[in-house]
């Protein structure tokens, strides 16, 4: 469990993070999600005491990451932007971290071959690949087995074959009971993992979610009608409040009435319906909604 | 996890040893080094016993032997520097810091693997250096380097490294650190020495590290107001090494990598 409060950092004039409150539950995939320069990667380092934030708190399992006695087994982290010695085989960089808690060089390569680097494990992380080195940083948040993983945009630079590794390893982790926050700009990705979100903007929270929640509150958009008997149909629904448009071939754009009042008004006017479809907002609509209206 | 996964000193100091001989720029390092102190002691020692009447003391021998130990002490303390400053640039640090957020032991860590690194090499170049040294003595004269001073200059480089070390984590840019490391440490000194009165130049002076890293390994050069003696000359560096990284362990601590 990550609880942060009123966690507020400045960068000169900038409230990169500003008075942000949340709490990260075990057993599902958080997903931290805002716009670019939202302030998610600050938030997450000051979780892991590597910024200090200049007012509120942030704990792990109820105590500040830097007072525990094995950090590494308490969360795993993958941080923005390379943390990788170029001179350093994939190897000797884990054994490097691995050592300073009596993780086994067993361990090491456990993970190694868990992020799919078994076979590059002894070339130098000079060479690597952006999607490799993103793996390897994978690799070096699960070293410890933390009951927290905190990845801060884990599918930048990965391929497909990557992309889908990291979904099925959050998803798997979160499955094991782990606390999961994962970070990204984009809706499109979080909402293939998240069970939750945490929306920010400008270093502010604008939305403590679940995924299912955003689906019902985005709502229905509008309702698309077909029938025979339009014109009853228009004149009974704009009388009922909705605002309707007639399209070219016939069909009508119903909005501000729900579906079910739609086929009520129909079966009360005898109107005979041939279609009536609900569309749903986006969730990516909403996530622009919910960055636009507050940020 | 099980309880036996923790963070001790021993640990981040064996992590540190790994990092350190992992890298094949620390046996680059400590080779050019070696053979830099070993090349400059038969070049220097060739050329001046190549001169009939040169003189064959405790002394000179040291001071020609050893000459080329400021060149070393140079070179260790860019080393010393990179072990920090290397680990900022590539962003590595902020892995480091996330294993062990207390941070200081890493300093503390990397100051002892530099050492149980850097005073072996130091100390084997040295000793070749003197053994070549003293092989080189024209025919038929003998002279010895004591003990203490080969000691104290296979410490130098070490004690100036241990400076860089410090230097680095409280600059953390290479090029920043190295040009500061330059000024301090070996001009500043050099501009000091005219810049104050005569009597208060040569106290001033002989204090500072590179000075008193010098009076390590000096035999008695017969002018005690240019040099320190070997015992204070250890008290000084050893005030210096601990400002030092101090300083640097303060700086770690305070900013956010
Ligand atoms: N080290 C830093 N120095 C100055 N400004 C920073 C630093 N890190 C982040 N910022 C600023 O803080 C804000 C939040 O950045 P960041 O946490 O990286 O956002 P995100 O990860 O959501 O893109 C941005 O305006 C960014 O420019
Ligand atoms: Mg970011």
């Amino acid at each position: 469990m990550i609880e942060v409060r009123e966690l507020t950092k400045r960068f000169g004039a900038t409230a990169a993070v500003d008075g942000l409150s949340f709490t990260v539950r075990p057993g599902r995939v958080t997903g931290f999600l805002g716009p670019n320069g939202a302030g998610k990667s600050t938030t997450m380092r000051m979780i892991v005491g590597l910024d200090r934030p200049d007012s509120g708190t942030a704990t792990v399992g109820g105590r500040p990451y830097r007072t525990g006695p094995a950090p590494l087994c308490t969360v795993g982290v993958l941080l923005e932007g390379r943390a990788v010695h170029r001179g350093r085989t994939a190897r000797q960089h884990l054994l490097g971290l691995a050592r300073t808690h009596g993780i086994s060089a067993r361990r090491v390569a456990e993970v190694l071959d868990m992020a799919g680097l078994g076979g590059a494990a002894d070339r130098r992380a000079g060479g690597f690949s952006l999607g490799m080195s993103q793996r390897l940083g994978v690799a070096s948040a699960l070293l410890g087995d933390p009951a927290v993983v905190i990845l801060d945009e884990p599918v930048n630079g990965l391929d497909p074959d990557g992309v889908l590794w990291i979904r099925t390893l959050l998803k798997d982790l979160a499955a094991q009971g782990r606390t999961v926050l994962v970070s990204s700009h984009l809706m499109s990705e979080t909402a293939v993992t998240a069970d939750h979100l945490l929306i920010i903007g400008g270093g502010r929270l604008l939305a403590d979610v679940g995924i299912d929640d955003l689906i019902t509150r985005a709502g229905t958009s509008h309702c698309l009608v077909r029938s025979p008997d339009a014109a009853v149909l228009h004149s009974a629904l704009t009388a009922a409040g909705a605002t309707v448009t007639a399209e070219d071939d016939g069909a009508l754009i119903v909005r501000g009435v729900a579906a079910e009042r739609i086929g009520t008004l129909a079966a009360s006017r005898h109107a005979t319906l041939h279609e009536l479809t609900p569309h749903r907002a986006s969730l990516e609509q909403a996530y622009m909604d919910i960055t636009r209206s507050r940020a | 996890m099980t309880a036996a996964h923790r963070v001790t000193f021993a640990r981040v100091a064996r992590a540190e040893w790994g990092k350190l001989i992992t890298l094949r720029s620390t046996w680059a390092t400590l080779a050019t080094a070696a053979l830099i102190t070993v090349g400059l002691a038969v070049a220097i020692n060739i050329n001046v016993y190549r001169t009939a009447g040169a003189e064959v003391s405790p002394r000179a021998l040291t001071a020609q032997t050893f000459l080329g130990v400021d060149v070393t002490s140079l070179i260790l303390g860019v080393f010393g520097i990179l072990m920090i400053t290397g680990e900022y640039g590539s962003g590595l640090i902020r892995a480091t810091f996330a294993a062990v957020p207390r941070r200081t032991p890493v300093l503390l860590a990397k100051a002892v693997v530099l050492v149980a690194a850097g005073f072996p090499a130091t100390l084997a170049a040295c000793a070749a250096a003197m053994l070549a040294g003293r092989a080189l003595l024209p025919a038929g004269q003998h002279a010895d380097i004591p003990t203490r001073a080969l000691l104290g200059a296979a410490a130098a480089p070490v004690v100036l490294a241990l400076i860089g070390l410090g230097i680095g984590a409280l600059v953390r840019h290479t090029a920043a650190a190295i040009t500061v490391y330059v000024l301090a440490l070996l001009v500043l000194p050099a501009i000091l020495q005219p810049a104050l009165p005569g009597h208060l130049a040569d106290d001033v002076v002989r204090y500072v590290p590179v000075a008193a890293a010098q009076a390590l390994y000096a035999v008695d050069t017969g002018n005690p107001f240019r040099m320190l003696a070997p015992g204070p000359a250890l008290l000084t560096v050893t005030v210096w090494t601990v400002l030092a990284l101090a300083a640097g362990g303060a700086m770690l601590w305070r900013r956010d990598p």
